[in-house]
């Protein structure tokens, strides 16, 4: 039992080394594979005899990084072998080198990936209502923000366009939202910005459902202009009517192309990232590379 | 015009003169053989031992004239810097 253990452990490690020899160039191969092989054999039974699995064990441990580093430094011996620089070249253009395969591949992989996330990611289209208001005074304009995202201008919306029902069936599988929870993902989508230089506020939603948007700007707008009504000064004077004073100057309409993803940034930047992913970790490469050939320009002289 | 100077690389031979401090792995130890007849400091020994010493899978090496020359030479700049290494009292003589 023990014996058949034992031919079975060393079996399957030398099995192991000989397919792993593929490492190393064929020249290479051609030449010293055998003697390689045939070395770990010996080494491998020593490890056996020495201290059975754990001694095959430490003896991988030594042997696996051994295997890496030469097999790299002899692929590399290989590469500057090709004398004419056609050679050189076409190595390069044709992937035949693991290297430049492996950095194809990540790049194409970036690239793909982006490309996958970019045409995957849900599309979110973009509605603006605008309004005017009495004053372009900063702190007039914070206080009208703050105001715009109080529970007191948005309450009456979520009900009105029956928010919690519809974004419950969307994202709470059918169950309608807590009134608290649509009122935080209402104001994650919403955007409210000063237009410059002017008494102008953009109210700004976003929503994969064009129509939605529009609505529920407009139902912003308009849920802010009846509150400064409910909450102006008294009519001092009857005969003088009442003028709003937020007016609407646009109303928010359907967008017709979708605002995210943008579909050509992303892949610019995928593609832009994948090339710089690629030239640095090809530039650290090199630079190894560029250390471990001084390294073995050194061990015939060392060994 | 070669000296016959034989040489032993297997890693028994390599861990016993070292004392066990360095082991060579397959890939480091015919990487150095192929490096070492590369620039002529060795070359392929048709030279066996007692046949019943030998394992005819061996294949066998010796020094070339110039490798002979260089690892003299090297083991005498080893012998320099042991030398400065003791005058400096780096290290003491052995007993």
């Amino acid at each position: 039992m023990s014996k058949n253990l034992n031919n079975r452990t060393l079996a399957a490690s030398q099995t192991i080394y000989e397919r792993l020899l593929r490492a190393y160039p064929k020249s290479h191969r051609e030449e010293y594979g055998p003697a390689m092989a045939q070395l770990f054999r010996d080494e491998c039974r020593d490890a056996w005899n020495e201290s059975q699995n754990w001694g095959v064990m430490k003896l991988w441990l030594r042997v696996l990084p051994d295997l890496v580093k030469t097999s790299f430094i002899e692929r590399l011996a290989a590469l500057n072998k090709r004398k004419s620089m056609s050679d050189k070249m076409t190595a390069l253009i044709q992937p035949r080198t693991i290297f430049l395969k492996v950095f194809v591949a990540v790049f194409l992989i970036i690239v793909c990936t982006t490309v996958a996330v970019t045409f995957l990611l849900p599309e979110t289209y973009a509605s603006t209502a605008r309004i005017k208001t009495e004053s372009y005074d900063p702190y007039f304009m914070k206080t009208t923000f703050e105001i715009i995202q109080s529970q007191t201008v948005l309450e009456p919306i979520i009900d009105k366009l029956h928010l919690d029902t519809v974004w419950g069936k969307e994202y709470n599988g059918g169950k309608p939202l807590k009134t608290d929870e649509t009122m935080q993902l209402l104001k994650q989508r919403m955007n409210l910005s000063p237009e410059r230089n002017t008494r102008l506020i953009n109210i700004t939603v976003y929503s994969e459902d064009k129509n939605e948007a529009a609505r529920i700007a407009n139902a912003i707008a308009r849920s802010y202009q009846n509150y400064r009504i409910k909450f102006q000064p008294k009519q001092m004077d009857a005969r003088i009517p009442i003028f709003p004073t937020v007016e609407i100057v646009d109303s928010a309409k359907p967008g017709k192309l979708p605002v995210r993803p943008n579909k050509t940034l992303n892949i610019v930047l995928g593609t832009l990232f994948g090339v710089i992913f690629v030239l640095v970790v090809g530039g650290i490469a090199a630079l190894i590379t560029i250390l471990i050939r001084k390294r073995s320009r050194k061990i015939p002289a060392t060994a | 015009m070669l000296k016959r100077i034989e040489t032993d690389l297997t890693q028994p031979e390599v861990a016993g003169s070292t004392n066990g401090q360095i082991k060579m792995g397959p890939g480091t130890l015919y990487g150095t053989v192929k490096r070492l007849l590369e620039v002529q400091l060795i070359e392929e020994s048709d030279e066996r031992p007692d046949p019943q010493l030998d394992d005819e899978r061996r294949r066998y090496y010796r020094l070339t004239g110039v490798g002979e020359q260089v690892v003299k030479a090297e083991a005498r700049r080893y012998a320099e810097i042991v030398e400065i290494a003791r005058g400096k009292k780096l290290i003491r003589k052995p007993a």
